[in-house]
């Protein structure tokens, strides 16, 4: 027993030495995002108001995040919850409900999905089973790769941002314009870059590009995972290889979390161009949401030139 | 008819001159009304939209507990194990039977207010469908405070809490079926989470339950002839007392601390007339690192202290273990488990196991995994076992921060 209060009191000490760490930035809004992406837009529109922070890292698996304790001490001090939605971030709900923090509970004042108003693309119009692979009953949730839902997930933000701190209002309107308008000049220079490969069949891995294909005309072909979120079987990629053949199918966009082996085996046995894009911003030296964007516009071009 | 054509004409010529004039001179207010009309739609989109984000808790997801029909999470989880082992005198021996089937129901009741109920049966262990948990939940009942009410898994070590399904191998460790219970220790009572607030983003949690009617959840499948633990014997009232901090050590790894106690008594033994006071206590650390592409390395270890008043000349038992597990794809995990435990009815007997633990994780819902052992026991020669553990599951189904 006289060895378990030693321990205890060890587990105390460094309690103590944890709790009283360095304090946060004080004043500016508490922000936890879902995701990179959204962490950046958050801090575009609040700028130097806002303090984010995100629980996914750059090159982690959004359907597989595996929460932290501490995620819990962050959103527990959060003024504002900043989540992807569409039960992509599912695991963001054990986090809200231990955390306490009922301002940022669903319907809360500092509870942001950036889902809404977007217009959402493969919602399963039948009943959903294993059998579908991961699917998402409420559509696909890459929304984010398609630059113009980021004016969305943008006023999204600016409103949850203006509900927690009104007198700062006039500020992240001006940040949100001036987001809006940089998203309105970059997207006339991706237009012209992606225009002269309208309607040009592409692969990807996973179904994640699907409004970014859709955005720039290109042709969703199909994907290396046979369902969503099914590992490659032998007789699907065979059955890929012989359709892209057939149908002359040259660019293999793989997004950076992904394997390379069947993305590698069906790049040598068709001919077509393997290239890799930033699944998040951080990944492959990308800083922000519109470096993201800028990377997979010059890989996709890259891929089908 | 001419008349007619020269009247249409002149019509035509004052339209135009009075399109031209009025191009001419109004382009400025045209603008300004343009604007006005822009302005205004932006508030009215403004304010559906507002309309909208604070309508949000009404979107159907799986969190809310409904989906399109006001229906709870339904889900069904099931488990069958196969096992292979050298002791010739384990029933479950060269057999793959149906350990556990577990519905969960979930939703919610009222705004804040979650409602959680698993039933679990076991055909394996001839055991009948029962409730392992039911219990409703307070969430956020003052800052940082939820409070649980009903049965279930009592917060006591780093994983009772944890349902089989969530483990990380195919039989738990052993000292935690010695000391505690042969799956989770469940009471019936209440318990107070409270996050203790921290200036750093330091997570720690207090948490304090009072319970009841202690069961240890499903019966061991260990064979009669294998000598085992008798669990925590808190069948009567009991208390739990947990403290969890969680430090995060850089952007991308997290150490956690925590020290658990448990204390309370068992029923009249009504062959001996005998109560045990039994008093458990754990520490554990756990260290979690996470790397690309899902990559994720855990580490953990657990020491455990257990004294009854009836065992082994109320002596304390002691008992661990250490257990590492890295996934390196989503697709694949791979684990090392080392158990330590004494007897508390006989301490100066222990059992040691090690095993190497492989799983193939096929979707969110569908994983095969392969659990083999090298073990030794009391009064028996060194064994070896190989389980080969299917789990699936329909239905959505979510658990508190594991």
């Amino acid at each position: 027993m006289r060895q378990f209060g030693r321990v205890l009191s060890s587990v105390l000490i460094l309690s103590a030495v944890a709790i009283t760490g360095v304090a946060p930035t004080a004043g500016a809004i508490k922000v936890v995002a879902a995701t990179p992406e959204l962490a950046d837009i958050t801090k575009q529109i609040g700028g130097d108001k806002v303090s984010v922070y995100s629980i996914a890292k750059p090159n982690q698996d959004y359907h597989m995040i595996e929460p932290k304790p501490s995620d819990v001490a962050r959103i527990a001090k959060a003024d504002l919850v900043v989540r992807i939605g569409m039960d992509l971030d599912l695991w963001l709900d054990a986090l809200i409900n231990a955390s306490g923090n009922r301002n940022v509970r669903r319907g809360g004042p500092g509870y942001v999905d950036t889902s809404v108003s977007i217009t959402k693309l493969e919602v399963p119009k039948e009943s959903v089973t294993g059998a579908s692979g991961d699917i998402h009953v409420f559509g696909n949730p890459h929304y984010f790769y398609d630059p113009e839902n980021s004016k969305f997930i943008a006023r999204n933000i600016l409103q949850g941002l203006a509900r927690i701190s009104p007198d700062d209002k006039s500020a992240f309107q001006k940040n949100y314009d001036r987001f809006v308008d940089e998203i309105d000049r970059l997207m006339e220079h991706w237009r012209k870059k992606l225009a002269p490969y309208k309607n040009r069949p592409v692969v990807t891995y996973h179904a994640s590009a699907i409004y970014f294909l859709r955005r720039f005309d290109l042709e969703n072909f199909g994907q290396i995972e046979p369902k969503p979120g099914i590992p490659p079987s032998a007789s699907h990629v065979s059955s890929l290889i012989r359709r892209m053949k057939e149908h002359r199918v040259q660019a293999v966009v793989v997004e950076s979390i992904y394997p390379k082996r069947f993305p590698e085996l069906i790049s040598r046995e068709t001919g077509a161009k393997y290239v890799v894009v930033p699944y998040s911003v951080g990944s492959l030296g990308t800083k922000s949401y519109i470096d993201l964007i800028d990377m997979w516009v010059d890989k996709f071009t890259e891929a089908l030139r | 008819m001419k008349t007619k054509l020269a009247l249409a004409v002149l019509l035509c010529l004052l339209v135009l001159v009075d399109g031209a004039w009025s191009d001419d001179v109004s382009p400025t207010s045209e603008i300004d009304e343009l604007k006005a009309r822009i302005s205004d739609l932006e508030q009215k989109l403004e304010k559906l939209q507002e309309q909208q984000a604070t309508t949000q808790g009404s979107e159907p997801s799986a969190e809310t507990g409904s989906r399109y029909l006001a229906l709870p999470d339904i889900s069904l989880i099931v488990q069958a194990k196969g096992k292979a082992t050298s002791d010739k005198l384990d029933p479950a021996k060269q057999k793959i039977q149906l350990t556990e089937a577990e519905l969960g129901i979930q939703g919610y009741v009222y705004p804040n207010v979650r409602a959680d109920a698993f039933f679990a049966g076991s055909p394996a262990e001839h055991q009948p469908f029962q409730i392992h948990e039911a219990y409703l939940t307070y969430l956020g009942v003052a800052k940082g405070l939820n409070f649980t009410v009903g049965q279930k898994f009592v917060p006591f070590d780093r994983v009772n809490q944890l349902h089989n399904h969530s483990w990380l191998y195919a039989r738990q460790p052993l000292v935690l079926t010695n000391f505690v219970a042969h799956e989770s220790l469940a009471g019936q009572g209440a318990l107070l989470s409270y996050l203790i607030p921290t200036r750093s983003n330091v997570f720690a949690q207090f948490d304090l339950g009072v319970w009841a009617n202690g069961t240890e959840g499903e019966e061991s499948d260990y064979p009669p002839n294998i000598q085992v633990g008798p669990g925590a014997s808190l069948t009567d009232r009991f208390e739990t007392a947990r403290v969890w901090i969680g430090i995060p050590t850089g952007e991308n790894g997290e150490l956690e601390i925590g020290g658990s106690r448990a204390g309370g008594k068992s029923e009249q033994d009504p062959d001996t007339g005998l109560t045990n006071y039994v008093h458990l206590k754990g520490l554990d650390v756990t260290y979690r690192w996470f790397g690309q592409k899902n990559s994720r390395l855990l580490l953990r270890g657990e020491y455990l202290w257990r004294k009854g008043t009836t065992d082994s000349n109320a002596a304390t038992a002691k008992g661990y273990y250490l257990f590492a597990n890295y996934r390196f794809s989503r697709y694949f995990d791979v684990g090392l488990l080392y158990d330590w435990s004494q007897f508390p009815q006989d301490v100066s007997q222990k059992e040691t196991a090690i095993s190497v633990i492989l799983t193939r994780q096929f979707s969110e819902q569908y994983y095969l995994r392969l659990h083999a052992t090298r073990g030794s026991r009391p009064n028996a020669t060194s064994y070896s076992e190989i389980w080969l553990h299917w789990c699936w599951g329909v239905g959505p189904h979510t658990h508190k921060l594991e």
